[in-house]
């Protein structure tokens, strides 16, 4: 009993962490950022000086699915009836029609203009993901509902967001390479990597696991004891 | 409560023996210090951080470092022969307008205020390098890469003298430094704080092992303090935070042997010359250069007129009773990358939050437990050179988190200034979780926290940093 302890078990757990690393890295979706300063965009119109309830958001990949607003409400309400909409910002379509339409509630107290410092200020809103959005600028802006029409809600700034896997965004940085790289190189240096990551991963994660084995199995009996008895005097002994 | 369990003692019998005839683990060398049984785990994890820090090195957007901008082109002056410079009459070349943004004082220079030891020691790498601005910039990133690889082997053997029979301690501290996000992101940018990470990990690690000798500190560890010391004061002024936590060990040893005052003072009168004086007495030709230039030894007084930066000065009880300055620093001190450019979502921030809380919440239970243990009388939790070796690596945290206050009065500050005792943080950390596993299993933590960190370094890979700059969308906020 004590090689498969000993060996197998920390070699099949290594082997399994860099497998399953691998695939939730490459496989499963993940709702990924699309670029901008600090994350956000801001929805300050500069050029008139004055904010206004939507901005645009340039979508780094397809299935763009959500976007995170930070909305903040200047009277007190308790619930405030929105709708958020999303059409393609196209110089060509200056009034294309909105692509997405999504209705949105949410409480005063969530979007109170004083949020504290901890406090996640923005809501989450996740639509049906726009397949083809890779590299596409889209508006997106909130208007108020019947109900909240008299109320002073902004928004402040929007994150947007697609549903894409790993692959989808390794290869973007393939695509344009980082550097004086080329695409083989960074075929190449990606791919290292990657091997690298994975190989030292389940390594690592091996040998700690045999670590966690070992320790489990042979305790020295004087740490045992230890941890036995670690009340009152007498109880721990430690060196020195 | 789990916290009761005693941590491991630092060192078994023999050890010990060896200590007492005088054989440190100092007179095996460094590199010799590692045992056999780390090496199996030590390999890969130095493996992964080389290949995790060769893609960072890459995907990041270049120039987009914290000051990359300023180090760089003052790299390429001394590399020139242009001589040191006056904050405010250097200008940068036009081909940065692109990156104007990642500049604090845009046209100038502010980074020519930094002594000039890393810049002048990378200016050599620099001449010998193809005149291609992209190529050398990715060049001397890659030097960055051998300082983080050499401050994770110090957390390595930093948390090996403490603990050296915790596992999820001596493994766990490595681990946290190497997968820690905004240390790696300082090991993959042009940038003079990596050095001085890798520098103050040294001292506080040669701190640590003239408290555990039973020789306490000797004249030529002394001196080699004194010597790292003084070219940390040369890579960057703020690394004069090194000396109250040398002291502080020296203070800890001398007293530690004497018990009395008149021996002890003497003692640290000739320790502390060659610790604390030597770098002190070397950095000031630096210092008259600045106080002649700007009118104060460190130049600091000059960051402040710095527009933006200055302006954003705050008053020490202003930051430490703002719960928006702690969750700023928070927020630095994981993931800011880009030269804060790139976060992550609040949500994952407040995730690793509740983690390292968890930790924070062990070194409280540990510290109640030490203070309840000496008040009734019982055998200690840690022994003489754990619990004096925690007081000065905790020290060494202390220190650099004033440091991080101090700058906000001078300027706007980030937690990145914390960073060189991030050793400290590492190691602090897995004591903190250790509080709360009995000691058989105490070991699987390590698995758990490489998994944890692995998973943050993949999802902040992911979700945030390429596609800030990768993809059809992206990149076009580096390059407008």
């Amino acid at each position: 009993m004590t090689r498969p302890w000993g060996q197998w078990v920390p070699a099949a757990v290594g082997a399994g962490a860099a497998v399953l690393l691998l695939v939730l890295a490459l496989v499963v979706p993940l709702e990924v950022r699309h670029s901008a300063p600090f994350g956000f965009r801001l929805t300050l119109d500069t050029e008139r000086s004055i904010a206004v309830p939507g901005t645009t958001v340039v979508a780094n990949y397809p299935n763009f699915n959500r976007v995170d607003l930070d909305l903040r409400a200047f009277t007190e309400g308790d619930r405030y009836d929105l709708t958020v909409y999303v059409r393609p910002d196209d110089p060509g379509r200056p009034n294309a029609a909105p692509i997405r339409r999504i209705p949105l509630g949410v409480k005063g107290d969530d979007v109170d203009y004083r949020k504290p410092a901890f406090a996640d200020p923005f809501t989450t809103v996740r639509f049906p993901p726009v397949a083809d959005s890779a590299g596409r600028r889209y508006y997106v802006w909130v208007e108020r509902g019947p109900a909240t029409q008299d109320d002073i809600v902004t928004l402040w700034s929007i994150k947007s967001y697609s549903r894409v896997d790993g692959r989808t965004v390794l290869a973007a940085l393939i695509d344009n390479p980082p550097g004086m790289l080329s695409r083989v190189g960074a075929w190449v240096l990606l791919g290292g990597a990657l091997v690298g990551f994975a190989a030292a991963t389940a390594w690592l994660v091996g040998v700690t696991t045999a670590l966690t084995i070992a320790a489990a199995r042979r305790v020295p009996a004087r740490v045992g004891a230890a941890a036995r008895a670690p009340r009152g005097p007498g109880g721990a002994k430690t060196a020195g | 409560m789990s916290a009761a369990v005693p941590l491991q003692p630092p060192v078994q019998s023999a050890d010990r023996a060896r200590v007492g005839r005088g054989r440190s683990i100092r007179s095996r060398g460094i590199v010799g210090a590692a045992t056999r049984a780390d090496l199996p785990w030590l390999t890969p994890l130095l493996l992964l951080f080389v290949a995790k820090q060769l893609l960072l090195v890459a995907v990041i957007g270049p120039f987009t470092g914290h000051d990359e901008v300023d180090h760089f082109y003052y790299i390429d002056r001394l590399a020139a022969g242009e001589g040191l410079g006056v904050v405010g009459e250097v200008d940068l070349p036009p081909s940065t307008k692109p990156y104007e943004e990642y500049v604090a004082d845009y046209p100038t220079n502010a980074e020519v205020i930094q002594p000039p030891l890393y810049h002048g020691v990378l200016a050599m790498a620099y001449r010998v390098l193809p005149e291609d601005t992209l190529g050398r910039l990715y060049a001397l990133r890659l030097l960055s890469v051998p300082l983080g690889l050499a401050t994770v082997w110090l957390a390595y053997l930093t948390a090996r003298l403490l603990f050296p029979r915790e596992s999820l301690v001596r493994v766990g501290t490595p681990v946290f430094v190497a997968l820690q996000p905004q240390f790696s992101f300082e090991a993959a940018i042009v940038n003079h704080d990596i050095l001085v990470v890798a520098l103050f990990s040294l001292v506080v690690y040669l701190a640590l092992q003239g408290l555990r000798s039973a020789r306490g500190f000797r004249p030529d560890l002394c001196l080699t303090i004194g010597l790292v010391g003084a070219v940390g004061l040369w890579t960057k002024v703020s690394f004069g935070l090194s000396l109250p936590v040398v002291g502080l060990a020296l203070l800890l040893a001398a007293w530690g042997r004497h018990r009395r005052w008149t021996t002890t003072l003497l003692t640290l009168a000739w320790q502390g010359a060659l610790a604390l004086a030597v770098p002190l007495v070397a950095i000031m030709p630096w210092f008259v250069r600045n106080q002649r230039l700007y009118g104060d030894p460190t130049g600091a007084e000059r960051l402040r007129l710095i527009p933006d930066y200055g302006d954003q000065a705050s008053t020490y009880a202003d930051m430490l009773g703002s719960p928006a300055f702690w969750r700023g620093r928070l927020e630095d001190f994981w993931g800011n990358y880009g030269w804060r450019q790139v976060p992550y979502d609040p949500t994952d921030y407040r995730v690793i939050e509740l983690a390292w809380g968890v930790a924070a919440l062990g070194l409280g239970a540990i510290l109640v437990r030490a203070g309840l243990r000496r008040w009734r009388g019982w055998s200690p939790t840690l022994d003489r050179f754990q619990a004096q070796g925690l007081v000065v690596v905790a020290a060494s945290v202390a220190v650099l988190i004033y440091g991080v206050v101090y700058v906000g009065t001078i300027q706007f500050t980030q937690s990145r200034f914390a960073f060189p005792a991030m050793v400290g943080f590492g190691l602090l950390t897995t004591v903190g979780y250790a509080a709360w596993l009995p000691a058989r299993w105490r070991p699987i933590g390590v698995p758990v926290l490489l998994l944890a960190l692995l998973a943050l370094n993949v999802v902040t890979a992911l979700r945030y940093v390429i596609p800030f700059y990768f993809g059809p969308g992206g990149g076009a906020v580096i390059n407008p």
